[in-house]
């Protein structure tokens, strides 16, 4: 018994050796395909806060034509939240006609005229407090 | 104490004046921008833009629509990088041409039709059975071809259908 107990203990550490290997070498390749694979898929929420906090922080006209492109760059329409945040952005650099020009882009993002006037809607007491006009009422 | 309550009010009572103050009055007047813009030079629609831009600092809702109006013209109108690379009825004029340049090719078509015979006398029945007859005197092609004996062939007779 005791010689068997000596026989195998060898064994068994040699297993063991050969287990926490593999293990290794299976973690080793998960990691590598992983490090390309990291790429979550932004929520619309996440998009929202993302672009309300880069208006927020918005100080010259550059960045903000700049942010404007990126926003209504993507396969959706901006929230009103965002859009609330580039109009007092465009407010802060005192930049009428940009702020004229979100309503634009909007209109255009929108496609439709009931979504552009729920925005307008949603958007009209901001509007009046600012005195910003949309592309029509200017008469263009 | 009055002294102190009185002193805010001045305060603001002298911000408000610095803001109407500010040059409202301009040299370039704003009407029918759209129309005078070319006619500016470069300098005097600099000190425009400035002008605008100084407007424009102040409270928007005392804009008026000729100044918002001229605002968005300057930065978003069709004039220097933003002129619209075809003029108006473009799509008119390019019809137009089209059509002159296939009457043309049309009317080229027809006259040299009209010059030309109806047909090459080289098609006609008579011609090509005379040109069998020429051959076979001649011997052309006595193998295989016309001048062979046993000949089946139409030689040189291919009309066309008409």
């Amino acid at each position: 018994m005791t010689r068997f107990v000596a026989l195998s203990r060898p064994l068994a550490a040699a297993a063991r050796v050969q287990v926490t290997r593999s293990a290794l070498a299976t973690r080793a390749a998960i990691q590598i395909r992983h490090y390309s694979a990291d790429h979550h898929e932004e929520s619309f929420e996440d998009f929202t806060a993302r672009f309300v906090k880069f208006f927020d922080n918005v100080d010259d006209l550059f960045e903000l034509q700049r942010g404007l492109n990126n926003a209504f760059g993507y396969d959706l329409v901006p929230a009103p939240s965002v859009i609330e945040a580039a109009l007092k952005a465009a407010r802060r650099v005192n930049d009428y006609p940009t702020a004229v020009r979100i309503f634009e882009g909007l209109k255009v993002k929108t496609g439709s005229d009931a979504i552009y006037k729920q925005y307008l809607d949603e958007l009209a007491p901001l509007r009046a407090q600012l005195g910003v006009d949309t592309k029509e009422e200017l008469g263009f | 104490m009055l002294r102190n309550l009185a002193r805010p009010a001045i305060r603001t009572a002298q911000r408000r004046c610095a803001s109407t103050t500010t040059p409202i009055t301009s040299e370039i007047p704003l009407t029918n921008l759209e129309l005078r813009w070319k006619t500016l030079s470069a300098q005097e629609q600099g000190s425009l833009a400035k002008h605008l831009e100084q407007i424009q600092a102040g409270d928007w809702t005392k804009m008026t629509l000729e100044q918002k109006k001229a605002a968005y013209w300057v930065a978003f109108g069709p004039h220097g990088a933003r002129t619209p690379l075809t003029g108006p009825n473009h799509g008119l004029k390019v019809a137009a041409g089209t059509a002159g340049v296939l009457a043309a090719a049309t009317a080229l078509f027809l006259w040299i039709r009209s010059k030309g015979s109806e047909k090459p006398t080289t098609t006609t029945k008579e011609w090509q059975e005379a040109s069998n007859e020429y051959a076979r005197a001649n011997k052309i092609n006595p193998i295989t071809g016309i001048s062979s004996e046993n000949y089946k062939g139409d030689g040189f007779i291919h009309l066309t259908k008409n």
